[in-house]
């Protein structure tokens, strides 16, 4: 047994305990549908296949090809949505995103309940099918399968997602209530720092800040090849910064630019008067000192 | 087009239960793995040919769908989720639930390649020049994920595997 045996050792056993959803008859006639539409593009030009889907496709498919959807996008330093208290919940953290926001909230009576709020820009998440749900503010709700959660459309061609975890029975009715609390409000991100530059391969995906304190920091959300690195400044060391979970805080072990720091495998904390400057992994990433260092707090 | 046809069903039906405990072990959810069976099968119906030529249609299968996974960690989460009225599920419970809960909940804070790499290697017992192929990847690369992998699933655990285990 190797260390990746035994620290895995409890999922060796782990296997799906629901009956099969999988329909291989439906594979088939998808693939069936696949190989023809690839066949029919493997023998005509680029420019005619353009056309030719458009008009044979549908014939194939036995029904109209529905018409292309204009797709939106966020801009990273504007939030589109307001979320409220509902449900026995309160947002704690907003994270913006080029494609989806998502607003994180946590229980008022502190037990193990988690809700959490995800709005699509236009087009970027297909219509959903299922059991109706009754309206969320006007706008057609459906509910969500396998978890306590509905859809519901925020915006025209925009669908946005509540869901609570933990709380049984009751679940979908709280993820309705704090549905219902959403509404539309841009604001502009304050970020109470600075970073001139940021270095390759870093890629900014979005920003986290807390609800209602921007004493307490803002973070960057940045990736860098499918790791997810937080970047900013913040205060409470021991919570989860998007969650508000608690946690074992970092402590100072070492010095880096002259000043107080914690540097672990996967993250980087400066003690800085005030709010600390962090920059977060979850997995491995290159010259993380380096990233922290570039944070110029306001 | 008849005989290719049995081949092919014959083939996933054999190996269904195989291909959803190891999109379960992937992804840790019962419906997504579903979804990530399905769509895995519905590809390999359209490469049946090419996967039924391979030398391991199981190594290739495989393939496909760590691949599919990977690609769809890449889409977001709820591109992935199933909007029916099909009833909750119920909670099975069991001797070692908690360890299991705390490991699986450490795993999926991997980053999808990563927690793909330790899946394949200690959970489906497989070689590092398979997990190589199966991610295009090279062994090398499949070592250090293992490597950072596992340091990131020891400090993820802290002492809670450690007492879950000798519960």
């Amino acid at each position: 047994m190797t260390d990746g045996h035994d620290l895995l050792a409890a999922l060796r056993d782990a296997a799906p305990t629901t009956p099969s959803t999988v329909d291989v008859g439906r594979a088939i006639r998808v693939g069936q549908r696949r190989r023809r539409t690839r066949q029919l593009a493997g023998v005509v030009a680029v420019a005619a296949v353009t056309a030719i889907i458009a008009a044979i496709v549908p014939a194939l498919l036995g029904r109209p090809m529905p018409p292309a959807r204009p797709l939106g996008a966020f801009d990273l330093m504007r939030h589109e949505l307001s979320v409220g208290s509902a449900g026995g919940f309160t947002p704690i953290s907003y994270e913006t995103g080029r494609y989806r926001q998502r607003a994180t909230l946590t229980p008022v009576d502190g037990s193990a309940r988690r809700a959490s709020v995800t709005a699509y820009a236009a087009g970027r998440q297909s219509d959903p099918e299922g059991t109706r749900a009754p309206d969320v503010n006007g706008h057609q709700a459906f509910w969500v399968s396998g978890r306590a959660g509905v859809a519901w459309e925020w915006a025209p061609n925009a669908w946005a997602f509540a869901e609570v975890t933990g709380a049984g029975d009751d679940g979908r009715t709280l993820a309705h209530r704090v549905a219902q609390s959403v509404g539309r409000r841009t604001a502009q991100v304050q970020l109470p720092f600075e970073v001139p530059t940021l270095p390759a391969p870093y890629r900014l995906t979005g920003v986290v800040t807390p609800r209602g304190d921007q004493a307490a920091g803002a973070l960057l959300v940045l990736d860098s090849g499918g790791t997810r690195v937080l970047l900013g400044v913040r205060r409470d060391l021991d919570r989860d910064f998007t969650t508000g979970e608690r946690r074992t805080p970092p402590t100072a072990t070492t010095q880096v630019a002259g000043r107080a720091a914690a540097v672990l495998d996967n993250s980087v904390t400066i003690f800085d008067p005030g709010p600390a400057v962090v920059a977060e992994a979850d997995g491995p990433a290159p010259d993380l000192v380096a990233l922290a260092t570039s944070v110029r707090p306001g | 087009m008849g005989a290719v046809h049995e081949q092919y069903t014959e083939y996933v039906t054999g190996r269904l239960p195989s291909l959803r405990r190891t999109a379960f072990l992937l992804c840790g959810d019962e419906h997504r793995a579903d979804d990530l069976v399905q769509t895995t099968i519905t590809k390999l119906y359209v490469h049946w040919r090419r996967a039924s030529a391979a030398d391991s249609v199981d190594a290739y299968v495989r393939a496909m769908l760590v691949r599919t996974f990977l690609s769809e960690q890449r889409l977001g989460w709820a591109k992935r989720i199933r909007l029916t009225s099909a009833p909750q599920d119920t909670p099975v419970a069991g001797p070692d639930v908690e360890t299991r809960l705390v490991v699986r909940r450490a795993l999926d804070r991997l980053a999808p390649k990563v927690r793909a790499v330790l899946v394949l290697r200690f959970l489906l017992d497989l070689p590092v020049a398979e997990v190589a192929a199966a991610l295009r990847c090279s062994e090398g690369n499949v070592k250090s994920q293992t490597s950072a992998g596992l340091a990131a699933l020891r400090r993820l655990l802290g002492g809670a595997l450690t007492e879950g285990v000798r519960s």
